[in-house]
Formats: structure tokens, C-alpha cells, sequence
């Protein structure tokens, strides 16, 4: 089986020069495509969500409120993230030596982080950053706003002001 | 209880079916151009 690309947090951390410390907790990091994390990757957090109570109301797709806010929905989309990627890579070091299986990835988690940036004097906000291609193959960190899934474009200034990265 | 709202929400036919509405197979970068160093 072929194996995906990964990226190892060192290269993960050139997309963040304003932050001074950036956190990597895992070694290397899987990539999932822009059409997923945008499309099908979205919905199924959507849905997840929505098991625990917490869905847009009356059509709305924010699913925002306050006692479940940005820092939640972009900590919990991460994680969500996480899962499918663990749920996809389930063989043990045991049963690839033994039995010859492999899983589609190994590396530790997926490049799908947590941001927190100045949107204005003392405002802060979380979304997601995840590390994807473009269309020509270039990596680009694509900014993500969890309480609707849509594709964010941050500014030069609203980039330098990122404080917070967690891989 | 949970399962008949679950069946009720998502459609789901058994628990596999749910577990593919909940959680959809990943598509993975496969690769990318090496990063030029800054």
C-alpha cells in the first residue's frame, strides 16, 4: 500500500514565523485534502456535534453560542479531525509485523491546529489552520472557521498577530 | 432510546451505517512539492 505524505512539525513551524512557540505535540502529521476538510470532512464534525445537542438552530448554520464558543468548536474540530485519522490508521506494530497489514498512514496525528489571532484591540479569536496543497502541490496553511466550515482569508496583520499554535 | 434517535436523525440502517455517517473516511494528501527554504 502507498503510503501518504507527512510533515514533520519542524516544517509545520515555518508556516508560523510571528508565533514565538508554537506547540507540536505530535512528531509528524498526516494531510488531509482542502475538499475534504471543507466538504465531507465538515459535515461529519457537523453531525458529531450534533449527537452531544449541539446543531445550528432553525437552519442557521452557526453553531456557535456562548457557552460553546471558538475556542471550543476549533478544539473540538481538531480533535474530530484526529479521529478520523486514528479511526483510518487502527493496525498495531504487532499485527503489521505479523499478519503483513498497513495502514494508510504513519504519522502520529494530522496537521489540523488550533489558532488564536487579534481581530481587533484586546479581541482574540480561535479558528483552525490545517496544512494542505494547492492545486499545484504547494503546502498552504488553510484557515478554517469551525462555526461554519467556511475557508477563512486572514490578513498580513491578522497572521503576524497569531499568539497561540497547537498541532 | 439513543439508538431509535440516532435512527431518526441520520437514517442510519445498523451501526456501521452510523459510523460512516459520523465519522467519513479521510482523503489524504498523497504528495506535495518539497518547501523551499525561506
Amino acid at each position: 500500500m502507498k503510503k501518504t505524505a507527512k510533515i514533520k512539525k519542524e516544517e509545520l513551524s515555518q508556516f508560523f514565523p510571528s508565533t514565538e512557540k508554537p506547540l507540536f505535540t505530535d512528531v509528524s502529521y498526516a494531510m488531509f485534502t482542502k475538499d475534504f476538510l471543507l466538504g465531507e470532512g465538515y459535515d461529519g464534525y457537523k453531525k458529531w456535534l450534533s449527537l452531544a445537542g449541539l446543531k445550528s438552530k432553525s437552519g442557521r448554520l452557526a453553531l456557535w453560542r456562548k457557552s460553546w464558543d471558538c475556542d471550543n468548536l476549533s478544539f473540538s474540530f481538531r480533535t474530530y479531525m484526529n479521529m478520523l485519522h486514528a479511526r483510518e490508521n487502527t493496525h498495531t506494530f504487532t499485527e503489521r509485523f505479523n499478519k503483513g497489514v498497513e495502514n494508510a498512514s504513519d504519522a502520529e496525528g494530522v496537521a489540523v491546529g488550533v489558532v488564536f489571532y487579534e481581530i481587533q484591540k484586546r479581541a482574540h479569536h480561535a479558528i483552525n489552520v490545517a496544512i494542505t496543497t494547492s492545486v499545484t502541490g504547494d503546502l498552504i496553511p488553510l484557515f478554517i472557521e469551525p462555526n461554519n466550515g467556511a475557508h477563512v482569508n486572514l490578513t498580513q496583520k491578522e497572521k503576524d498577530s497569531i499568539w497561540y499554535v497547537n498541532f | 432510546m439513543v439508538r431509535k434517535l440516532l435512527k431518526k436523525i441520520f437514517k442510519f440502517k445498523d451501526e456501521e451505517d452510523l459510523q460512516k455517517e459520523l465519522f467519513p473516511k479521510p482523503k489524504y494528501v498523497s504528495s506535495y512539492n518539497e518547501i523551499k527554504q525561506k
